[in-house]
């Protein structure tokens, strides 16, 4: 079974081979298995602290905590090919809009200030990826946003 | 000041909780206020009786002065503690506790109103013959205000005259975008500190920031408690702070030590308060401002002073003398403070949010956290969820078991900038003790995570760990599956 293991974010190709009954098995071969709070890696013994978080699992391993999600192969292709390129504003933290300084419609240049976001006190200017057509406003002022969120989208040609 | 044995804490996260640790200690009743959606927080349990504030956001209700005072007479507190930010260093809210017959642990209100306006507490210092950097002030010519500061020449500082904590400041490197600038400073000041008047200053190329802890009393004494460096820093935040400087020898010591004291006296100093110098590679300082109040980073001091600095404002503000002289203040050893922050280093420091899952503190250092295991991250307040203090004979030592701390502390659920702390502390500019405040910014290598040293045990786990990736392999026939990773 071959998918990937998103290690903070970072996609790595990743099988589990053997079974339940057998043992697993990394794809090349060294046998895995988890004692409590021990994970063995072929002969390596490295002792870890794991928190589950939905689908997702955190993990203190050699002195650094990371985040893992699991991935198959079909999840793993349709989310890559879902990712935006140049039209999304995504929010890059979750917190709230403090302006908006252009309506839908309007033409922006690249660079151009779309938005004023504010979290955690510190406040962030969402700029236009390229020059467009504002498609989408999604958030007005005082609205709250979680991190990723699309803010804004733009269409047209780029100018 | 009449004597008081229950006191409130106006404040939250860590600094609430290491502020009711001294005032328990010293035998008070500690009271505490808190936000309804911060009932993991660590304080709530240290504290002997809370009310719950309310507000429209959780910060306003930390700001509602009146809503503070009447919970602190409500629950029979007789002074009250700030922290830092929110109220510390609001003048009017000092002046508010006072008249309603309480104690403000902290400098009277006129002491807080000269040094919380920038301006005027640069005029206050130039005047009295300290050492202040080359400005251009709004105030003195709001027309000519941009052309003055332009005559300066780049690069510049822009800040808010009511600012404080790095909010509001700008660099600007490119007179071309100056207005712009000065516009966005304007904007942060208005809604920060609710004052959109500015300064700027000649900025200091690769500063150090260097500040010292000092205490005054009731009866004219003050002291200093030496000085921390607070070089490293991110958006014009500490987030590293060290004591004693690295950078400086006795002598050099003393001058800016004594500046300090100097300072807090012209300006009848009472109660704990910080000068905060930046040094230039020659090594002339220049005055940069006073922080009425106790600093995130007073564990250092701490640490090298022996001195629990909470116990000494409660004692200051009880009206008592200070009871030591300046000789009898000594320090030893190295101290190395680390804000443990929910950000992202990778993605230019943005706030993270998230449950805390798991959280276990490490040996051999100092915790002073403001969250719990169970408890969570919400964008509702600042980024800093505690800090780590270390303390060993020699700055080397102090890195290696601020090193350890960090790999130590186990915080799951959210991103932290842990991580990133053990790759800066690794610098070899860092580990020289070379550090100015632009360093983390000129180490934008040190941002991306590399790629752990433990990624096959990352993936094992991972695996083991999901039901899906053990279902399919299960599901592989006996035979494929003793054959290994085979496949077409």
């Amino acid at each position: 079974m071959t998918g990937f293991v998103l290690i903070d974010g970072v996609a790595h190709p990743a099988g589990l081979a053997g079974n339940a009954t057998l043992g697993y098995r990394l794809a090349d071969g060294r046998a895995i298995r988890l004692e409590g709070d021990l994970l063995w890696v072929g002969d390596a013994r490295w002792p870890v602290i794991v928190a589950r978080d939905g689908d997702t699992l955190w993990a203190h391993i050699d002195g650094a905590a990371h985040r893992l999600e699991w991935r198959d192969a079909v999840g793993h292709l349709a989310e890559a090919a879902g990712a935006s390129g140049g039209d999304a504003m995504r929010a890059p933290m979750p917190g709230s809009v403090i302006a908006v300084n252009v309506a839908v419609g309007d033409v922006v240049a690249a660079g151009d200030v779309v938005l004023v976001i504010e979290s955690m006190k510190l406040e962030t200017a969402i700029r236009a990826p390229r020059a467009g057509v504002v498609a989408t406003l999604a958030y007005g002022v005082g609205a709250v946003f979680d991190r990723d969120a699309l803010l804004a989208t733009l269409e047209g040609e780029a100018g | 000041m009449s004597g008081f044995d229950a006191v409130l804490v106006a404040n939250r996260g860590e600094i609430a909780a290491r502020i009711l640790r001294s005032v328990r200690a010293m035998g008070l009743r500690a009271l505490l206020v808190a936000h309804a959606d911060d009932v993991a927080a660590p304080a709530l349990a240290l504290a002997d009786d809370v009310r719950f504030l309310t507000g429209p956001t959780p910060v306003a209700a930390f700001l509602d002065g009146a809503q503070i005072i009447a919970a602190a007479r409500d629950m029979g507190a007789g002074a009250i503690h700030p922290g830092y930010g929110f109220l510390a260093e609001n003048a009017d809210f000092a002046a508010a506790v006072a008249a309603a017959g309480l104690v403000f642990i902290g400098p009277p209100p006129q002491v807080i109103r000269l040094m919380g306006d920038k301006v005027r507490a640069r005029n206050f210092v130039a005047a009295r013959g300290f050492p202040v950097a080359p400005s251009a002030i709004e105030d003195d010519d709001p027309a000519g205000f941009a052309d003055a500061a332009r005559a300066l020449g780049p690069p510049l500082l822009i800040k808010p005259s009511a600012g404080g904590g790095g909010k509001g400041m700008r660099i600007v490197r490119d007179l071309g975008l100056l207005d712009e600038e000065l516009a966005r400073a304007r904007s942060e000041g208005l809604r920060y500190f609710g004052d959109g008047r500015l300064f700027v200053e000649r900025y200091v190329e690769r500063p150090r920031h260097i500040e010292v802890q000092v205490l005054g009393d009731a009866h004219g004494g003050v002291v200093h408690l030496f000085e921390r460096e607070c070089s490293l820093q991110r958006r014009f935040q500490k987030v590293v702070e060290e004591a004693p400087s690295p950078a400086l020898d006795d002598k050099a010591r003393a001058r800016i030590c004594d500046a300090a004291v100097g300072i807090a006296a012209a300006a009848g100093y009472q109660n704990a308060g910080t000068v905060e110098f930046i040094m230039g590679a020659d090594g002339a300082f220049y005055f940069l401002e006073m922080n009425t109040r106790l600093q995130v980073e007073h564990p250092v001091t701490e640490a090298i002073t022996g001195r629990d600095l909470v116990a000494d404002q409660i004692r200051i503000a009880r009206g008592e003398p200070l009871g030591f002289a300046q000789a009898d203040v000594t320090r030893s050893g190295h101290a190395i403070e680390l804000r443990i922050c929910a950000e992202a280093p990778g993605r230019d420091f943005a706030p993270t949010t998230g449950p805390v899952l798991h959280l276990a503190l490490p040996a051999g250092a100092r915790s002073d956290m403001g969250v719990a295991q169970g408890g969570a991250v919400t964008p509702a307040y600042d980024s800093l969820l505690g800090k780590l203090i270390v303390h060993a004979a020699t700055r080397a030592e102090a890195l290696a078991a601020a090193d350890a701390a960090l790999a130590g502390l186990v915080l799951l659920g959210v991103e932290t900038n842990i991580a990133w702390l053990r790759r800066l502390l690794a610098d070899p500019d860092v580990v020289a003790g070379r550090l100015h405040t632009g360093l983390i910014g000129d180490r934008a290598d040190l941002l991306a995570e590399p790629e752990p040293v433990a990624r096959d045990a990352l993936l094992a786990l991972a695996l083991l760990h999901s039901a899906e990736a053990r279902r399919a392999a299960d599901a592989v026939p006996a035979l494929n599956a003793a054959m290994g990773g085979w496949r077409t």
